[in-house]
C-alpha cells in the first residue's frame, strides 16, 4: 500500500509485508556487521516468526514501520521506523536499516529519510525527529546531514565495540529546519 | 577488604522500594511538572496511586527479573518517608554505561539532600555496577538539575532542540556524562573537601 506522497526518484516507502518481508529482515540480521551498526545491544539471531511475532505486537502501538523499496525492481532493501511519540511534545524517533552492503552508498536510505521526514511533518503534525548514530558509522551521519538533520552533540565514549570506544552522535531534525530546506 | 556503605550516606539511606506504601508519595509529585518530568521520559501527567503503584511494580518486577534494571527509594536515615528514588533502567553491559534517573520529589528534600543523592548514585553506578559511564538527561528548564550535575563535574553533551513541551513552550532536552576518570577526580575531591 503506497501513497504519492511516500514515493521517491529511487524509492518507495510501503507497509511491511509480514510474510514475506521478514525472510530478508533474518537474513539481513545474519550480517553481524549491520547488527552492530543498527544496535546499541548485543548481537542476536531471530527466526522470521520471532521477528513476526514482536512486530505484531508492537506495530500500530508506538511504532508506525515501513519497508524501503528499491523502485524498478520493487525490491526490498531496508526499513524505515518511527517510534517514541511524545504528542504533547510533537516528536519522534527514526530509525533506519539497508540490509544489504550492496546497497548502501546509493542514496537509498537518505530518500527514506526525507520521505519519512516529509511524512512526519505533513502527516503527522510532527515539530521533531530525534535520531541517534555511532560515531562509527560515517556513512550514515552524512545521509543524515543530506537529508536536512543537525548535529546536537554526543554522548562520549558510550559504544564499546572494536575493541575501542565510540561516542554516540545526535542528531535532529525540527519543522523549521525542514520548512528552510525546501525553500 | 572493605568498600564505602552502598546504602547510607550522611543523611539518607537507599532502600527497597514499596510499591503501595510509596505509590501514593510518588503520585503527589506527578502534580509538579518539573518534578514530573523527572519520573520518566516523555510528558508525564498527574497520575492517581493506583496508576503510580502499576508502575513503580512493574519497575521493581522489571529489576527482579532482567537483570540490567535497578531501582532503589530515597529515606532519611532513622525515617520512612520517601523522599526521592533512584533508577538505572537498561544498563548496558557490553558497553558500561547506564541512564541515571535520580528523582527527589519536594523542592526542600531537593536542596538538602541532592547533591548526597547523587554522590550515591554515583558510588552505585561506578564503585558497584562497575560503569565506565554515566548520562543523566534533564530538561534544559530545569534548572536544580543542570546546577547539580554541572557542579559536580558532569560534561554537557548533547542538546536536542525543542525536544520537549513544558508549560506553553518548547524547551531543550540536555544530556550529562560523567566517565569513569572524571569520576575518579569526583571522588577524590569529595575526600579532600
Amino acid at each position: 500500500m503506497t501513497t504519492p506522497a511516500l514515493t521517491g526518484a529511487l524509492v518507495r516507502l510501503t507497509t511491511l509485508d509480514l510474510e514475506k518481508d521478514l525472510e530478508e529482515w533474518a537474513r539481513w540480521m545474519q550480517d553481524s556487521e549491520y547488527q552492530r551498526t543498527l544496535d546499541m545491544g548485543p548481537s542476536l539471531l531471530f527466526t522470521p516468526a520471532a521477528i513476526r511475532a514482536w512486530m505484531e505486537k508492537e506495530i500500530g502501538k508506538d511504532l508506525c514501520m515501513f519497508s524501503i523499496r528499491e523502485i524498478t525492481e520493487d525490491r526490498l532493501v531496508g526499513f524505515i521506523d518511527l517510534s517514541g511519540f511524545d504528542w504533547p511534545a510533537r516528536s519522534c524517533w527514526v530509525g533506519i536499516g539497508i540490509g544489504d552492503p550492496r546497497d548502501r552508498g546509493r542514496g537509498f536510505g537518505t530518500e527514506a529519510m526525507r520521505l519519512a521526514a516529509r511524512y512526519a511533518f505533513e502527516q503527522l503534525n510532527l515539530n521533531r525527529i530525534n535520531l541517534n548514530v555511532f560515531e562509527f558509522n560515517p556513512g550514515a551521519v552524512r545521509s543524515y546531514e543530506k537529508a536536512g538533520f543537525v548535529h546536537e552533540g554526543r554522548e562520549r565514549a558510550v559504544l564499546n565495540r572494536y575493541g575501542r570506544r565510540w561516542d554516540m552522535l545526535f542528531m535532529g531534525l525540527l519543522r523549521q529546519d525542514w520548512e528552510q530546506q525546501r525553500t | 577488604m572493605s568498600g564505602q556503605p552502598l546504602y547510607y550516606g550522611k543523611t539518607l539511606r537507599l532502600t527497597a522500594l514499596e510499591a503501595e506504601k510509596d505509590a501514593p508519595v510518588v503520585a503527589g509529585w506527578t502534580y509538579e511538572p518539573e518534578t514530573a518530568s523527572r519520573l520518566r521520559e516523555g510528558t508525564v501527567n498527574p497520575m492517581t496511586p493506583y496508576e503510580v503503584r502499576r508502575i513503580l511494580e512493574g519497575w521493581i518486577k522489571d529489576a527482579e527479573d532482567n537483570g540490567r534494571d535497578f531501582v532503589f527509594g530515597f529515606r532519611p536515615i532513622g525515617e520512612e518517608r520517601l523522599v526521592g528514588f533512584l533508577r538505572f533502567a537498561h544498563v548496558q553491559w557490553v558497553h558500561g554505561a547506564a541512564i541515571v534517573n535520580l528523582v527527589i520529589g519536594e523542592e526542600r528534600d531537593w536542596e538538602a539532600t541532592a547533591r548526597e543523592a547523587l554522590e550515591m548514585a554515583l558510588n552505585y553506578a561506578f564503585d558497584e555496577l562497575n560503569l565506565f559511564r554515566v548520562t543523566m538527561r534533564f530538561s534544559e528548564n530545569d534548572l536544580a538539575a543542570c546546577r547539580l550535575v554541572q557542579q559536580a563535574n558532569f560534561t554537557l553533551e548533547v542538546r536536542q532542540r525543542q525536544a520537549l513541551y513544558r508549560s506553553g513552550r518548547y524547551v531543550d532536552r540536555l544530556s550529562f556524562g560523567m566517565l569513569r576518570p572524571e569520576w575518579e577526580v569526583f571522588r577524590i575531591q569529595e575526600v579532600m573537601a
